[in-house]
């Protein structure tokens, strides 16, 4: 039996990438043949009702913001060391699980466990925009230190390894790249919910869906202004946004300034046990999210990508961050230029004028997600790199 | 109000219709009522109508003389055109219309370009003159650069193509003139925000100077100065000339040939309005539209929040004189839809954000009357802006060393940014250390035209980060206006430069678009010849007199006021002006838009504005250290300017 540590200070039952991405490739790996997990989270509310029907063994603690958890979370993790002696370490961030598995070296060590961290992208770089910013920014050496320390480091996208080798100096040897991916039995194709095509008047309309945190960087603001390049020739045209966040003000705004606002529908946050039925609304899934370095945002996937394709829907995404790898390649979608609204409307217009090429497009997609992108073909991954690491058999 | 276009190929090169016709649709608004289309060999013309005098479709445009050769279109009104008319009818000439624009080509055919001399009104026209031996296009503007007029002369002899317009927009319909911008106009824009004329945003394209002629032929190019002109720039004492009446006789010649002006431009076949805001220009108008027998509708707009609301002396001043007084209450909202609209209307830059009440206001007054008056040109013939007599005080400082000055303000501005970020409250604190800044001045030039526009808004060289390039640091701008003007008083030379930039450029600008924006005809009043003639004689001691501006026509309203039982006081308050809370609007509801326009990576792929720079501006006015308000309302206003027309 092969026995994983997890640790993950972003976990269910909060939403997002990162939270999702522990979840699902914790219960692949412990539904693995001859491997067991044990995980331990932060103690949040609705946390303990979530563990019972996850699939996954969790201990919960309560812990401190991350700047402040390492050594409680080391604490934590010291005492399964001990009695539980599992095989590897495997930290979802480097703070505060990494830099815990750090503090614990001295009792790896002669025990023999080696840590292993995913990176997702934007935790590697650094700003110092703002105190909390500012005191991420100086562990840094800290996380260069997770990052060179660990047995091995998995990363989400080819522009996250790159970041990883860049930002903390890690042997190419030992970044591997381990997509995330998603669950076909929970992501699949059907007829659009009716109830929904009532709720956002959507009936006869043509829909482009955006699933995303309102965030300023994440381009819902071009996928808006895109509209007014297409109103004219398909007034049929719906872009509906699911999701919530600092930034809708501004984009109903901008939604008036260009004159689209009876164009855009802005749907609120969506219940995960909705999420299908919105993809499944939808020609085509859009997230137009642009780099920047300095906020520090970029996106070091895009996991809504794979789920829009497990729906057989084809993406346009912004030509950033770790985004081509989540789409995966021109057959699958459309890559564009996410400052530029005019190829945004491009692409947009191809959906709308060629609803055979999208359809194979998104066809395409799901085969790959589907084939390639499943969280059991990642939990293989980690499993193949954490258990070759095992048994070099030093900490 | 109408809308003009044109062009004058090249040899051996024939005007298309179809390419008029694109050019007159371009600036429907201006004259929704008719289109005209003229063609002949090389020249066409275009002319969109709004029809105010002569309502019958014989008077649309082109209009020709009796013969065919002569064709006009022409955007305005010629006041006087029943004297020449009956001047010209005894020359032998036959009207086929009543309207006034058959003036001109009857008039140019007696008098020449000497005609447009005889003229009292507002006009931008172009003239085609076919006749053997001429064949000629005569491109005018009259004298205060009421009515705009572009124009674009390209090529070389031999392949020279001429193409006018009353905007910008009929231009663009033109593939062979190019979309280059002038940089330098930029940087100007940014300093004055307006594009100064004769400068256009275009490189290839210019403004038309108020009170000149351009004559264009296969033979050249020639140009000139109307007559009349120099009898208005005769200007404010300039030739030396002061009238020594007093006070009273000045007061009723003022108050006569204001009912006079009043009177003549009442004159019209739809009906006709008046804008008042309760200050003293637009209450003298109303004033004399009661002494030239006229029931009037006049038109107020009030903004939701006191501070900034006016209608209250509008609706006191409407009663009194018994106007069938129409009230428009604007709130934010009003406000911030329009703003998507602005590139259409002002389809040159321009960031007087004072634009959105006029647009609002037009268009409220549309809904009942198709011409309406305006108080515009009173403050500059009078002596009205606070930022004149600002200017006039500040000017002694001139006097002092250059180098102790440059020394002694440069330490006070440092001692007042010592005092940090006061936010809000530091309001002051901000306007005294743009004074300190203004003070170091490197020229006489440099210090006026620090007043024109916004002043301030920015010391020239931060300004030049702004927009990167060798250029806009070579002004002085304005500054051979300024040298034109040694010799004179200074307060005929401030009065001079504001009739000839700001008054142009911005004022008489924004009426014009936002009345064109919903097909409006503005009329100025003051603006008539006599009253200009009138303004320039009257002493500069009865225009500013201790510390009042404006002291003689307030003067003449407050006796106005007493016989129609108002308190005087309302004659003698100060300034109000109609300003919207932008400051607060960037910060707040119109923050998208900085957001949106201002993008640090957008601006740096466009590669026109130095991104950190404006990065900078945005956080010193978020965070409320500056009031960057009116810099950044250009620069989003220029952003959104260019792409509804460049991109």
């Amino acid at each position: 039996m092969f026995r994983i540590l997890a640790t993950s200070f972003d976990y269910r039952p909060r939403l997002g990438g990162v939270a999702t991405l522990a979840h699902e490739l914790l219960r692949a790996l412990g539904g693995s043949h001859g491997v067991e997990v044990r995980l331990i989270a932060p103690r949040l509310p609705g946390g303990e009702g979530f563990d019972r029907g996850s699939g996954v063994a969790t201990r919960r603690v309560p812990l401190p913001k991350a700047a402040l958890a390492p050594v409680p979370l080391a604490a934590s993790l010291g005492r399964e060391l001990l009695t539980w002696r599992p095989d590897a370490l495997l930290n979802l961030l480097w703070l505060p699980e990494g830099v815990a598995s750090l503090l614990l070296a001295p009792l790896r060590a002669p025990l023999g466990i080696p840590y292993f961290v995913y990176g997702h992208g934007v935790e590697l770089l650094e700003s110092d925009l703002n105190l909390k910013k500012r005191v991420r920014s100086a562990l840094s050496p800290a996380k260069r230190a997770v990052f060179r320390g660990a047995r091995g480091v998995f990363v989400n996208s080819g522009f996250t390894r790159a970041l990883v080798i860049r930002e903390c100096r890690v042997p190419e040897a030992r970044v591997r790249i381990a997509h995330p991916g998603v669950d076909p039995r929970a992501f699949f194709p059907e007829a659009p919910a009716r109830d929904l095509l009532e709720r956002y008047e959507l009936r006869g309309k043509r829909v482009f869906l955006m699933v995303t945190r309102l965030e300023d960087y994440k381009g819902v603001d071009r996928a808006i202004s895109a509209l007014r390049w297409l109103k004219a020739d398909f007034p049929e045209a719906r872009l509906l946004v699911c999701g919530e966040g600092p930034d809708r003000a501004r984009l109903e705004s901008i939604a008036r300034h260009y004159g689209v606002g009876e164009l855009v529908v802005f749907a609120g946050a969506v219940p995960a046990g909705r999420l299908r039925d919105h993809y499944n609304l939808a020609e085509a899934f859009l997230l137009l999210s642009r780099s920047n370095f300095e906020a520090p945002n970029i996106e070091g996937f895009g996991i809504v990508f794979v789920e829009a394709a497990a729906c057989g829907k084809p993406s346009i995404g912004g030509d950033s961050g770790g985004i081509p790898d989540a789409i995966g390649g021109p057959e699958n979608g459309w890559l564009v230029d996410p400052y530029d609204d005019r190829a945004v409307a491009k692409a947009m217009r191809e959906v709308l004028e060629r609803p055979e090429e999208a359809r194979a497009r998104g066809e395409a997609a799901r085969a790959r997600a589907t084939g390639e992108l499943t969280w059991d073909r990642m939990a293989a991954t980690l499993l193949e790199t954490m258990r070759a690491g095992r048994s070099r058999g030093e900490a | 109000m109408c809308g003009i276009a044109g062009i004058f190929l090249g040899p051996g090169e024939l005007a298309r219709e179809e390419e008029l016709g694109r050019m007159a649709r371009a600036m429907r608004r201006r004259g929704p009522d008719a289109q005209g289309v003229h063609v002949t060999g090389a020249v066409g013309l275009a002319h969109r109508r709004l029809s105010i005098i002569d309502l019958s479709e014989g008077a649309n445009q082109p209009l020709f003389n009796e013969d065919g050769r002569i064709a006009v279109v022409f955007n305005g009104e010629i006041y006087n055109f029943q004297e020449l008319r009956g001047e010209l009818e005894r020359a032998g000439h036959r009207f086929a219309t009543r309207s006034d624009t058959e003036i001109i080509v009857h008039g140019f055919e007696e008098w020449g370009i000497e005609a447009f001399d005889r003229f009292n009104g507002m006009f931008a026209l172009a003239l085609w003159d076919g006749r053997e031996g001429r064949r000629e296009l005569i491109l005018a503007r009259d004298p205060f650069g009421v009515k705009p007029l572009f124009y674009s002369i390209t090529g070389g002899a031999g392949s020279r193509r001429l193409a006018f317009a009353s905007e910008l927009k009929p231009l663009l319909q033109l593939p062979w003139i190019g979309r280059e911008l002038d940089r330098e106009s930029v940087f100007q824009f940014l300093k004055f925000s307006h594009v100064p004329n004769p400068r256009s945003i275009l490189k290839e394209v210019r403004q038309l100077r108020p009170g000149t002629w351009l004559r264009y032929s296969e033979r050249g190019v020639e140009e000139g100065r109307l007559a009349i002109r120099a009898e208005t720039a005769r200007d404010h004492g300039a030739s030396g000339e002061k009238e020594s009446r007093d006070e009273a006789s000045l007061l009723r010649e003022l108050d006569r040939v204001l009912t006079e002006s009043v009177r003549r431009q009442l004159v019209s076949d739809v009906p006709v309005g008046c804008f008042l805001s309760g200050g003293v220009d637009s209450s003298l108008l109303i004033a004399a539209c009661g002494a030239s027998g006229s029931a009037i509708e006049t038109f107020s707009i009030g903004y939701r929040e006191k501070e900034y609301d006016e209608t209250g002396y509008a609706r006191q001043v409407a009663e009194a004189f018994g106007t069938r007084h129409h009230e428009l209450v604007a709130g934010p909202r009003d406000y911030i839809d329009l703003v998507p609209e602005v590139p259409e209307f002002f389809d040159q830059p321009f960031a007087d954000p004072t634009l959105l009440s006029s647009v609002l206001l037009a268009r409220f007054a549309r809904e009942r009357v198709k011409v309406a008056l305006s108080g515009d040109g009173g403050d500059e013939l009078f002596f009205g802006y606070p930022y004149q007599r600002a200017l006039l005080h500040l000017w002694p400082v001139e006097a002092l060393p250059g180098a102790a000055r440059r020394a002694l303000f440069g330490a006070a501005g440092r001692l007042l940014s010592g005092l940090g970020n006061l936010g809000a409250r530091g309001r002051s604190l901000q306007q005294a250390m743009k004074l300190a800044d203004i003070l170091r001045f490197e020229s006489q030039a440099e210090l006026i035209q620090s007043f024109i526009g916004t002043v301030g808004p920015l010391p020239l060289a931060r300004l030049a980060e702004l927009v990167p390039g060798d250029f806009g640091l070579e002004g002085p701008y304005h500054g051979p206006l300024i040298e034109s003007l040694a010799g004179l008083p200074r307060d005929q030379r401030i009065t001079q430069v504001y009739l000839r930039t700001f008054l142009v450029d911005t004022v008489l600008a924004k009426t014009d678009r936002a009345t064109m924006a919903c097909g409006l005809e503005a009329r100025v009043p003051f603006l008539d010849r006599e009253m200009a003639a009138f303004a320039a004689r009257v002493p500069f001691e009865l225009k500013l007199r201790r510390g009042i501006l404006k002291y003689l026509p307030r003067r003449l309203l407050a006796g106005k006021f007493r016989e129609r039982g108002l308190p005087t006081d309302l004659a003698w308050r100060a300034k109000q002006g109609f300003s919207i809370p932008l400051r607060e609007w960037l910060r707040t509801d119109l923050k998208y838009l900085v957001d949106e326009y201002l993008d640090e990576e957008r601006l740096r792929r466009e590669g026109l504005f130095a991104p950190k720079a404006v990065r900078g501006l945005v956080r010193e006015h978020l965070q409320e250290r500056a009031n960057h308000s009116h810099l950044l309302w250009s620069l989003i206003s220029f952003r959104m300017w260019k792409e509804r027309h460049l991109s």
